[in-house]
């Protein structure tokens, strides 16, 4: 019930459906009390040989008028009840999907998709529930039960309602026991079923072990010990279940003889006619359904509370990078300064992630940032797409104004990102690479994938860029997803190109030949490349590289000046060894022997 | 894609004979719950009869009569009530019975799956993903409970009473009864108009609200790159179409259920009503009509349209365990290793192992092991080496037997591999596997696993050996503790020196290890070291090596590179070669390099291998 408090607000926007179908529902009852009653009075016109064709001709029209007006009523409060059901549920998907599109990268660092997936599912579909079957059962059982009964009493006998009603309670009771006794032996049948669920599961992920080891004899032993067990918890199951059915109609049973008896006693005080001892027992069929159905959903409700509970405190949950009131629009002139004094997820002070990072970044750079795992290199490209704001004394500034005065929207249209986990969608490789210009042409399209090094491997499918990606489509390797995510990121024509580590899964070959692709893309237009990598040869022609530590500088300058300068440093250290181990194919296929690393013929001057 | 569900269904109806062949050992419960339920129905039946019989004879039509009539009242009323008594226990033993009868029936079926699957050759693991597999032997069998328990019965009792209301209607009026007859083509073409319309809504809601899950799946996954492209309107109008498109197909499908099922129903029950008394309102005219006959039908009418009810809802679960027989049927019918097992007691003593020219193809496209030559002398310690994919583990699974090989010939102390039984193979070959799996059970059993022979000293004795005692000896019970499932409640390294001592109480003559690409820290990683050389001990060994670091003392060094042996020899030789070996160990450097999180100066041991 206090989720019908808590729903007011969206049922307010339904109340005239919800109003009309409680209307239809007592209509309904109403006119469901004439066919009873009608028979009655022919039963006793038959008795009493009293019956003229005239009052037949109207009793039988009458059954016939209600039966249709009643299945007309049905079909209203049926559409109109549910139907509201369904316009809430739409709404509040529809807004919920609104609210996630909203949150920042913060709120989904602490929460799994499974777990929010679960509210968008389960949440809303136990919500729907409450406001649909849940409403409909409540309202039906207290409008028809006490329809029912009023004519029952008012209509027929008090005496004889009260006689027929003494069962009930029993009943309650009696189920109320089945309930409770059938909640841990349930419970105990779900765990059991569980346990042989994950006997099977090991036996089957380990089958290979068990093969190996000869446990094959054990295992089957083991699951028929379960199986059994599962077959006594289910059997203890049955005997409880198996009681409703025959007790209600055995208390049902017992109401009947009481008012068929207690009947035959109020007429031989002519106190009763036949004809309405029969509308009463009719009336008593009647009054079944409500009466049983009362309580069922009481617990749907408190499902459904619940679950509102979590959707409200989910759609509580407010963006934390949000527009300034007065926010610009970005500007053309893309440079950036990068002035951090630090930076962290959290509060504390030791968990750091950035500290005294100072860049200027003229438009048209080619900067490479490279370092450990967990150095702070993608957080440093999260801070300049401000997934993150930062705290006060840092900035980071386009042409000179700090990002927090610019729109989200038109900042984030500055920057075209390849991250390093490329996420693609389902759908064409089309629409994937026009996923941030969807009404790109596919000429542009295809040079887009060009300059990726894919266009190649995607006319090689058989439905070339109509190609279907995800569960039903094709599947794509590592370097091909990375390669449809930089083209789609060319595609964008942003500015400045922000590369997360984006050629990771690439051979050295493609990753030449796109890098070679960049530098070229990067002279025509003067774009800005942001290049973070594990790989070093990629930063060869980088004006500048940083390379960071624990959140630190370490070092910095261009390729040759890291390697003079610092030559006993991290940058040339790893350098060697990568170039050693790395270049060794390369650079025997070309038959050129390296003998001084700088002069290694990876990209054309 | 009608005839595709055409084929599903008759295979389906094949399933459920094949099913009802599982009752077979329970015929007897079955029938014996079939008669009571055949009683039952009829008692339910009698109830209308009595009371016609209470309204026309014992429901006094003046005061004079009270006194006799009084007593046979309560009478018919004890008769009435013993109607709904007999009827209520007769329902609950014969559920009873159905329902013991299902389980055993459900748990006949998965016993034999069960151990059907784990018999099947080990290819079929490779096609079939494990969570299918499970849901097979699990869920699906609960669909056939299910079946068992509700449809069954249902369907049963359904039928029963329509033709029983039919019996008592013919006894009270027969052309009446015929007139109800007519009712029912109407009410079968109802739900068959029901369910061509029904069914492709249901179809597109289901699908609908697949997409929409599948959409906000996408979008939670790629919220990053959605927010950083600016797409969230864009993605919002796609989502709201079809979250409308949803609606829509929910609203047509709440008009279709409301047009054609539980009102329409009661509309036609209203009707027939209708006729009913205007029949007897009719009749009274010319004879003399007895209202309890009237009433009884009345009633009787009620109750025709429940069965109607009750089948219409059993459809869908019918469907449904037709579905789940038939997956399960298609497990049962793969085919298990039938292989004759040689007679031959030969065992393993000595260790020798000879591999000359096998070929391996897992899918008879691509060579796993292409014409694979090289010879390990009993107590030989052989390392294999190369990139996931070269054929490094194709080579263990051939010795163990999981595969069989196309060409060339394998020799086990010179006989050949195919000369063994399975389990003097088994016993004599210890595998070590990557990723050790630890059983449900207690520690002594995962070290024994389960060979009576081995006594619990040596299992203690064994763990020992390889340092697993210690951390045994600490756990709550000891060698008694159970890990639980997968024996996650141990750590990498602990789970590894168990599956040592469960080796080392084997006592194989030949180990295949396949070494744990797993980093383990600080201690145990050095007493996996030490007891990997304990394993190692008087044995040929055969180990996959991942990390370079522990082939060197290894007599033979194999390299492989796409299912062939490119290079051999012991470490010293082939670090002073150009090749595939000396990239490997460059590459894995790097690799170790780029990993360390302290910038320590590795460039001596960069020296000494340049």
């Amino acid at each position: 019930m206090k989720l019908l408090w808590k729903l007011r607000f969206i049922l307010k926007d339904f109340w005239r459906q919800y109003l009309l179908a409680f209307a239809c529902l007592q209509i309904v009852s109403a006119l469901n009390l004439l066919p009873p009653w009608l028979i009655g009075r022919v039963v006793d016109g038959v008795k009493n040989n009293s019956l003229t064709r005239q009052e037949l001709t109207q009793c039988v029209a009458g059954i016939v008028a209600v039966s249709v007006a009643v299945y007309g009523f049905r079909y209203l409060w049926r559409s109109r009840l549910y139907g509201a059901a369904i316009e809430l549920i739409r709404k509040q998907r529809s807004q919920l999907f609104a609210h996630f599109t909203k949150l920042s990268p913060e709120f989904y660092q602490r929460h799994t998709t499974g777990d929010l997936m679960a509210h968008a599912t389960n949440d809303l579909n136990a919500v729907e529930e409450s406001v649909g079957v849940g409403i409909m059962t409540l309202v039906d059982s207290v409008i028809a039960g006490f329809t029912v009964l009023f004519a029952m009493i008012f209509l027929v006998s008090g005496q004889l309602t009260l006689l027929a009603m003494l069962p009930f309670p029993l009943l309650v009771w009696v189920t109320n026991r089945y309930g409770a006794a059938l909640h841990s032996r349930f419970g105990h049948a779900q765990a059991m079923f569980s346990s042989l669920n994950e006997e099977t599961r090991e036996s089957i992920t380990g089958v290979r072990a068990v093969k190996a080891h000869q446990l094959t004899e054990r295992q089957i032993q083991r699951f028929e010990q379960l199986s059994h067990e599962t077959v006594a918890a289910n059997t203890s199951v049955a005997k409880i279940d198996s009681l409703f059915g025959p007790s209600i109609n055995l208390f049902f049973g017992l109401s009947f003889v009481l008012t068929l008896v207690g009947g035959a006693w109020l007429i031989s005080r002519d106190e009763l006619t036949v004809g309405l001892l029969t509308s009463f027992t009719l009336y008593l069929g009647q009054a079944l359904g409500p009466l049983l159905q009362f309580g069922w959903q009481f617990s749907v409700f408190r499902r459904g509370g619940a679950s509102w509970h979590r959707l409200e405190t989910l759609l509580a949950r407010q963006p934390l990078v949000i527009d300034a009131n007065d926010a610009r629009q970005a500007p053309d002139d893309t440079r950036l300064s990068i002035n951090i004094q630090s930076f962290g997820y959290q509060e504390a002070e030791q968990s750091l992630v950035l500290q005294d990072i100072r860049a200027n970044i003229p438009a048209g750079t080619f900067l490479g940032i490279t370092g450990r795992t967990g150095s702070g290199k993608s957080t440093l490209l999260r801070l300049i797409m401000r997934e993150f704001d930062l705290p006060a004394r840092s900035t980071i500034e386009m042409g000179g104004i700090p990002l927090q005065q610019l729109t989200i929207s038109s900042l984030r249209k500055k920057l075209a990102w390849v991250p390093q986990e490329p996420m693609l969608f389902s759908g064409t490789i089309a629409d994937n690479i026009r996923f941030a210009a969807p009404d790109a042409p596919l000429e542009a399209v295809i040079e887009a994938a060009k300059m990726a090094a894919i266009d190649t491997e995607i006319t090689a499918f058989k439905e070339g860029y109509s190609s279907l990606l995800g569960e039903s489509g094709i599947n794509l390797s590592g370097g091909q997803k990375q390669r449809l995510a930089l083209a789609r990121a060319l595609l964008s024509d942003a500015p400045i190109l922000l590369l997360d580590d984006s050629f990771s899964a690439l051979d050295m070959k493609t990753e030449a030949h796109i890098l070679q692709n960049l530098m070229n893309l990067r002279r025509q237009q003067n774009k800005t490349i942001i290049l973070i990598t594990q790989r070093l040869p990629e930063l060869i022609n980088a004006d500048h590289i940083l390379v960071l530590d624990h959140g630190r500088i370490i070092e910095q300058g261009n390729h040759e000046q890291l390697l003079r300068t610092n030559a006993t440093g991290w940058y040339a250290k790893i350098f060697y060894q990568q170039a050693k181990a790395l270049l060794q194919p390369l650079a025997a296929e070309s038959a050129v022997k390296p003998t001084t690393l700088s002069e290694v013929p990876l990209h054309d001057h | 894609m009608t005839t595709e569900s055409a084929k599903v269904k008759t295979s389906g109806y094949q399933g459920l004979a094949k099913l009802v062949g599982f009752a077979r050992p329970y015929q007897w419960q079955c029938l014996g719950a079939f008669a009571l339920l055949l009683l039952a129905t009829a008692l339910e039946m009698l109830t209308p009869w009595l009371m016609k019989i209470i309204l026309d004879e014992h429901i006094p039509r003046n005061l004079a009569d009270t006194v006799g009539g009084n007593q046979n009242l309560l009478m018919m009323g004890g008769a009435l009530f013993a109607t709904y008594l007999g009827s209520a226990i007769l329902q609950y033993i014969q559920s009873i019975k159905f329902q013991t009868a299902a389980l055993h029936i459900v748990h006949d079926i998965r016993r034999m799956l069960f151990a059907h699957v784990l018999k099947l050759p080990m290819r079929y693991f490779d096609s079939e993903p494990t969570g299918l597999l499970v849901s097979r032997i699990t869920n699906d069998s609960e669909m056939l409970r299910q079946m068992f328990v509700s449809v069954i019965p249902a369907m049963l009792q359904s039928v029963f009473r329509v033709v029983g209301i039919c019996v008592a209607m013919t006894l009270l009026d027969v052309r009446l009864m015929f007139m109800t007859l007519l009712l029912i083509p109407l009410i079968l073409l109802a739900i068959r108009i029901y369910q061509k319309l029904s069914h492709p809504v249901i179809h597109g809601i289901r699908s609908q609200l697949a997409n929409i899950n599948t959409r906000i799946n996408e979008s939670l996954n790629g919220m990053r790159i959605v927010q950083a492209t600016g797409q969230e309107a864009r993605l919002q109008q796609q989502f709201d179409r079809d979250n409308e498109q949803w609606s829509q197909l929910k609203h047509k499908n709440i008009n279709i259920d409301s047009l054609l099922l539980m009102p329409f129903t009661h509309l036609l029950n209203g009707i027939a009503l209708a006729v009913v008394v205007g029949w007897f309102g009719y009749q009274a005219g010319y004879t003399v009509i007895e209202v309890g006959t009237m009433y009884a039908f009345i009633n009787y009418l009620g109750r025709f349209f429940e069965p109607f009810r009750q089948i219409t809802m059993q459809m869908s679960s019918l469907q449904q365990a037709l579905v789940a027989s038939e997956r399960i049927f298609q497990v049962l019918d793969e085919t298990t290793d039938t292989k004759q097992q040689p007679d031959s007691t030969t065992s393993i003593d000595r260790g020798k192992l000879v591999f000359n020219n096998v070929s391996l193809s897992y899918d008879s496209k691509n060579q796993a092991l292409d014409s694979v030559s090289f010879t390990v002398e009993p107590g030989q310690f052989v390392a294999i080496v190369g990139h996931s994919g070269s054929g490094k583990s194709s080579v263990i699974n051939l010795l163990i037997r999981f595969y069989q090989y196309q060409q060339g010939e394998i020799l086990i102390d010179d006989q050949p591999l195919s000369s063994f039984r399975e389990e003097t193979l088994r016993q004599g070959i210890g595998l070590v596997f990557q990723e050790p799996y630890i059983f449900s059970g207690t520690m002594a059993e995962n070290i024994s696993l389960n060979h009576q022979h081995i006594t619990d000293e040596q299992v203690q004795a064994a763990a020992r050996k390889v340092h697993a005692d210690p951390f045994i000896q600490n756990l709550a019970q000891g060698y008694q503790h159970k890990p639980g499932p997968g024996g996650k409640a141990l750590s990498t390294g602990e789970r590894q020196l168990l599956s040592f001592a469960r080796t080392i109480a084997q006592n194989p003559r030949i180990l295949l290890l396949d070494e744990a690409t797993a980093n383990i820290d600080g201690e145990t990683e050095h007493h996996i070291k030490e007891a990997l050389i304990t394993l190692r001990e008087n044995r040929t060994t055969i180990a996959v090596a991942h990390r370079l670091s522990t082939v060197v003392d290894a007599d033979q060094i194999l390299v492989m590179e796409r299912g062939k042996i490119v290079q051999r020899g012991t470490h010293e030789e082939l670090i002073k070669l150009e090749g595939h070996y000396r990239e490997l160990y460059m590459a894995q450097q790097t690799a170790r390099q780029l990993q360390e999180t302290t910038a320590k100066d590795d460039s001596n041991t960069l020296a000494a291998t340049t």
